[in-house]
């Protein structure tokens, strides 16, 4: 099995926040909007998983305009969309197996 | 305002700096264990010690990503960077995930192993240097062997906290670890050493000396064996 997945979560919602370009507030914002404020990114999380990401190539660098002050924004590559894809496909996996359970119930 | 102390464990050394805070001392500046405080309103700040990849600097990229996030970097101290955040501005928690909070303690981690291995070597380099009469003396060899019995109890806490972790995530532990105490037979070994070097000077015969000093060498020897879980895995 690919020993990239499981992805943690932290790492799936960055992936999913960088699907257009975004900086790292943006990120922390975007992911806790999108949880309803259960998955809340520390700095030091997500400063660590953005440079691990960038490192393994799953995201880059989008734009970094130093003159104005903007913001350094990233986004997902090619082989991370691949990845995430796969991710995708496992949890779709274990949620068709999951609906399993409720067959159970009326029992 | 300047206060003193020594701290090896960082969340403890965090809780009491906002505690300071919370009190109406925020603090701006570290040396050596020194704190300077300045009068702030009580609760003004949240503090938060982060571990860093280089030594006594960060990179512009990380400077950057912090003011973004409104955090200021308040002053560093070799790998350790001290960061704060206006209170008013929420919650500041630098690591929220069990995976961060691993790697984060597995780096601090390294870096008291690091310094246990080097204090270890500078101090058998001093016993050499005393048996060819170049004594540091009995002080300086105490002074060495506390920090080595001080950094051998960081890199035991840091990775009973490591393995909690892991515990937590269903990840197998480290093995062999049931407490965070150095063992007695090398603290022992190196109060031993540090007084037979002492003994050099003496009117003893040298081969009493030697016969002292070797036998003090042997039982930190164990010691040293006793506490390898502290550098294994």
């Amino acid at each position: 099995m690919d020993k990239n997945l499981p992805l943690t979560e932290a790492i799936f919602y960055i992936l999913l926040a960088v699907r257009k370009p975004n900086h790292g507030y943006g990120i922390i914002q975007e992911v806790e909007t999108l949880t309803g404020g259960r998955v809340v990114l520390g700095p030091g999380t997500l400063y660590g998983a953005i440079q691990s990401l960038v490192k393994k190539g799953w995201i880059s660098i989008y734009s970094e305009d130093t003159e104005s002050r903007k913001k350094k924004e990233y986004l997902i590559t090619k082989s991370g969309k691949a990845v995430f894809e796969e991710e995708t496909q496992r949890l779709a996996e274990l949620l068709r197996n999951a609906a399993l359970m409720e067959g159970m119930n009326h029992d | 305002m300047t206060k003193f102390r020594l701290y090896l464990d960082k969340d403890k050394e965090t809780a009491w700096i906002n505690q300071m805070a919370q009190d109406g001392y925020a603090l701006t500046g570290f040396f050596a264990g020194f704190y300077q405080f300045e009068a702030c309103e009580p609760g003004e700040y949240i503090y938060q010690i982060d571990f860093g990849s280089k030594f006594a600097t960060v990179s512009d990229d990380y400077r950057n990503f912090m003011q973004e996030n409104g955090i200021e970097i308040v002053c560093l101290w070799g790998y350790w960077i001290i960061l704060r955040k206006r209170a008013a501005e929420g919650d500041f928690t630098l690591y929220t995930d069990v995976d961060s909070n691993i790697e984060h303690y597995t780096k601090i981690l390294k870096m008291f192993k690091a310094v246990t291995i080097l204090e270890l070597l500078s101090f058998m380099i001093e016993v050499f240097a005393a048996m060819n009469g170049a004594a540091i003396g009995f002080f300086g060899m105490l002074f060495i062997g506390i920090i080595i019995v001080a950094m051998m109890r960081a890199s035991l806490s840091t990775k009973l906290l490591i393995n909690e972790l892991k515990d937590r995530k269903g990840e197998p532990a480290a093995k062999g670890l049931a407490s965070g105490n150095v063992s007695p037979v090398l603290i022992t070994g190196l109060l031993l050493n540090a007084g037979a070097t002492a003994l050099h000077n003496s009117t003893l015969s040298p081969t009493v000396v030697t016969i002292a000093q070797v036998a003090a060498i042997i039982i930190m020897l164990i010691g040293i064996y006793q506490s390898r879980n502290v550098f294994t895995k």
